[in-house]
């Protein structure tokens, strides 16, 4: 019998499985930039931010993003950062803001 | 005392003289169910269950999806009790979860606002000049075959056990939603756990997996089938329950409601259509049946009679396991003469003799 | 009778041989009373004698209840070990203290000092606690520390995977709990570094709803089990537990911050099970009752503002320590400091009137 057309598909599950172990390229970023295990998840980073204003960019839920293994989308949206620091300034953990970006942003595919 | 754990949790089921009420959704789908359920109840217990033609739906499922107002199904139900307590009857033997639940909710809402029982009493006597008196025990079809799942099994030649092996099938139970999870007193073990399914097949020699999506909502839903576009919802809800029992490689699907049933049933020929992928090692897919399918195996009933050829997962693998003896030829000689074959799915295998 | 018929050398009676009640008879002790100390159990100790090591620094639990026993029993307190009093008879200014049908002796004031009792997690059904073996409490938990139970999980487990659930009857208005128990987030937090140091390759986490790290030095070792023991905090309460793959258990969250559920295979989840009350106080006229408690039972009450500890409506009544509400050991030990100072005024002003 021919594929009938339901004219429905199913979803994927959306919920994240921790059991996953870390992919390799999130354990060398979090490696290269231990600070980010500091990350308390207060968002005073992604309130200051001035690209947060108009991106998706929050680096808190960066760090969250890139624990559940969103490699493309952590990529993606670190390339938002204009690297003014403001972040960092305010970010009472002190966590290497700027840095953990860099290494954020280079998970990203390089553009053509 | 309320106890601890609703594990410990049981409830009183009468023993006998009964007012049985159908469901909409078995009778169509699993037209020998509720056949099989009473011929087990009355002519191998010798129970008194009686029954009214003129019952009618409950309009559950309108009601759920906001098509029948409250006051409606309040005198829709009150109707269904005035034919009870016309028979003389005070213990209500519903055969569907979903209706099941709607007697919960009424009974409930009556307790704590008399003034909408004396609407509804008002409502049906003027509307059909009934009167009605209220149950005194409310039962589903599945908490009467756990009640008396050992005289069952007393009486049964089969186990759920694989002749050849004598390993005792896997089954994973899926206890519907408006059984427990809405008033969790009013069925064996809660919410949480259940025990009306996974004590049956237990009692049978099965051996119960308490797989991770075991609470996790079949996606029946209501109106989120009624529409084609919503289907994938419900679609999407099984597909996880699917996959989470996947691993433990069950023998069969155990329901209490038809509306599980069949979802779990049919969502398995779809899911294997649409992704190619089946639940079970041979691409059989997993057999599902209800309380009153296994009851009615066990106890010897033939399979065609019950109606198993109307499920969508094929039966025969788990018959053989079982070692019940069918006639595979007899599979579509239906009462008004020989059945066309159905047509076969692309993916999930069938077996049409 | 008058004020002055107690006996002086049964001037305060201590309910409860734990930290507080311990710590109580101290001070009094020390002040020139004489104390005796009822304790339902054979050995003094209370909670105490169930922990391996105390947060904030880890000190030994059995250092502290040692070094605590030592002065007990060097200043020769008189101990009444296996005598459990289920009521408070008021006779004159003093009590009569009753086990069922027997007395078991007289005092002018009464402190209570019998602690708290630990949430039956058994009521959290959605846990599995008491039905799956890899399920505990953060009590069984020191136990485990202590060798005195197993681990839940084999031997050959070098990489457990390991889940601590906040708030396990703490916060919880459908198991009659409404107050945060207080130290189950930093005992969490100190549970989960000492699984990381027992087990370096293990993952492990806690599920938080909001980490109240009250006590000094509490939020440093949050700190310090996020970056140098890789504790991984989730804020989302677990919804469910239910058997996995092979002996491990599968759990459900929300993580809240990211907005997504989460499912994860655990060996061992450990559930926090806050303090709750270890008895319910019943009072009459002249009659003060220690009953089970009931759904939605309180803490002792008390009177005044700070460091209160005299029980509301009873005159010579007192209360140390966890019984009026979680407390950290420190808390305890400065509340019966606190309590003695009560109790001091009030038996001087009874000697005041007696004199007079
Ligand atoms: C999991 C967990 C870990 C903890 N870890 C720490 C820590 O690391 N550091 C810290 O500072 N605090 C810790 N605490 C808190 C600490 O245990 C309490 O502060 C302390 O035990 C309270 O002492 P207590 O004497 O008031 O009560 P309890 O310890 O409960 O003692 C009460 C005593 O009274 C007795 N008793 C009860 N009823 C009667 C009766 N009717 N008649 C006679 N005797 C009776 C009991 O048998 C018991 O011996 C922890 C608590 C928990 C739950
Ligand atoms: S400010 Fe610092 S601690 Fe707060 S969320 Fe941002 S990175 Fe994390
Ligand atoms: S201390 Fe933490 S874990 Fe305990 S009840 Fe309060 S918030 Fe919950």
């Amino acid at each position: 019998m021919p594929k009938p057309d339901f004219g429905f598909a199913f979803a994927p599950n959306r919920a994240l499985d921790l059991s996953a172990p870390l992919l390799p390229e999130v354990q060398v970023v979090l490696e290269t930039e231990p600070s980010i295990r500091a990350c308390m998840a207060c968002g005073q980073c992604a309130a200051v931010c001035t690209a947060g204003a108009f991106t998706p960019l929050a680096f808190y839920r960066l760090v969250l993003q890139l624990r559940g293994g969103d490699v493309a989308a952590v990529g993606e949206r670190a390339r938002h950062c204009m690297l003014c620091g403001k972040c960092q300034m305010t970010c009472p953990r002190g966590v290497n803001i700027r840095n953990a970006v860099l290494l954020m942003a280079a998970l990203a595919p390089p553009k053509p | 005392m309320t106890p601890l754990l609703w594990k410990d949790y049981q409830k009183e089921v009468p023993d006998n003289h009964y007012f049985f009420v159908r469901s909409c959704i078995r009778q169509t789908f699993f037209p020998g169910a509720e056949a099989a359920l009473l011929d087990i109840l009355r002519n191998s217990l010798g129970l008194d269950v009686f029954e009214d033609r003129r019952h009618t739906t409950c309009t559950g499922i309108a009601y759920h999806c906001d098509l029948v107002p409250l006051e409606t199904i309040m005198t829709v139900i009150a109707r269904q009790l005035s034919l009870m307590t016309e028979a003389g009857y005070r213990h209500l033997l519903v055969s569907c979860v979903t209706s099941f639940g709607i007697y919960l909710e009424m009974l409930d809402m009556w307790q704590h606002h008399p003034e909408m029982l004396e609407q509804t009493r008002e409502a049906l006597w003027k509307s059909t000049r009934r009167s009605f008196e209220l149950p005194v025990a409310l039962v589903h079809t599945s908490d009467l075959v756990y009640h008396l799942r050992k005289p069952i099994a007393d009486r049964s030649p089969h186990r759920l056990v694989d002749k050849s092996t004598q390993r005792a099938l896997r089954v994973v139970d899926h206890v519907g939603c408006h059984y427990a999870k809405i008033f969790p007193a009013g069925g064996f073990g809660g919410a949480e756990f259940p025990s009306v399914l996974s004590g049956l097949a237990e009692t049978f020699g099965g051996e119960m997996v308490d797989y991770p999506e075991r609470r996790h909502c079949c996606g029946f839903g209501f109106r989120h089938y009624l529409l084609q576009e919503n289907r994938g919802y419900s679609l999407s809800n099984s597909r996880i329950k699917f996959e989470s029992m996947e691993a433990f490689a069950p023998d069969l699907i155990l329901t209490n409601c038809p509306g599980c049933n069949m979802f779990l049933d049919r969502w398995q020929y779809t899911l294997a259509e649409m992704s190619g992928k089946t639940y079970d090692r041979e691409g059989k897919g997993i057999p599902v049946l209800s309380h009153e399918e296994l009851a009615a195996l066990m106890l010897g009933r033939d399979p065609w009679t019950l109606g198993l050829q109307m499920h969508q997962v094929q039966l025969e693998p788990l018959l053989d396991k079982i070692g019940i003896v069918y006639q595979a030829r007899q599979k579509y000689s239906m009462l008004a003469g020989a059945a066309s074959l159905p047509g076969e799915p692309s993916v999930l295998k069938v077996s049409f003799q | 009778m008058n004020a002055s018929e107690y006996l002086p050398k049964d001037e305060v009676a201590i309910i409860g041989g734990g930290p507080a009640g311990m710590q109580t008879a101290l001070a009094l002790s020390e002040r020139g009373f004489s104390v005796r100390i009822y304790e339902q159990k054979e050995q003094l100790g209370g909670h105490l004698k169930g922990w391996h090591h105390l947060f904030p620094h880890g000190v030994a639990a059995s250092d502290l209840l040692g070094q605590l026993k030592e002065q007990v029993l060097a200043r020769a307190v008189p101990l009444h070990l296996g005598q459990s009093v289920d009521r408070l008879q008021k006779v004159g200014a003093g009590w009569v203290l009753w086990q069922g049908e027997r007395p078991l002796g007289r005092a002018g004031v009464v402190v209570l000092a019998n602690g708290f009792a630990l949430f039956d997690a058994r009521r959290k059904e959605e846990y599995g606690y008491g039905l799956y073996p890899s399920v505990l409490t953060a009590a069984d938990l020191e136990a485990v520390f202590r060798k005195e139970q197993p681990w839940p999980f084999g031997s050959d487990r070098m990489a457990p995977q390991v889940g601590f659930v906040h708030c396990v009857g703490s916060r919880d208005l459908k198991c009659g709990s409404p107050h945060c128990s207080k130290l189950c987030c930093v005992t969490a937090v100190k549970q989960a570094m000492a699984v990381k140091s027992l087990f370096p390759e293990a993952q492990v986490y806690c599920f938080y709803m909001d980490l109240r790290m009250h006590g000094l030095e509490y939020e440093e070792l949050y700190r310090k089990a996020q970056v140098d023991y890789g504790v991984r905090f989730i804020r989302g309460r677990l919804s469910e537990a239910a058997p996995g793959q092979g002996k491990r258990l599968h759990v459900k969250a929300e993580d809240t911050l990211q907005g997504r559920p989460l499912h994860l295979q655990l060996d061992m989840l450990v559930l926090m099970s806050g303090m709750v009350p270890a008895f319910l106080l019943e009072q009459q006229e002249r009659a003060v009752f220690l009953k089970e408690p009931v759904f939605g039972s309180g803490f002792v009450p008390v009177q005044g503002l700070l460091a209160a500890g005299s029980v509301v409506q009873q005159e010579g009544l007192f209360a140390s320590g966890a019984c009026k509400g979680p407390a950290t050991l420190p808390e305890v030990f400065a509340d019966a400091a606190a309590v003695a100072r009560e109790v001091e005024q009030y038996l001087k002003s009874l000697k005041a009137v007696a004199h007079a």
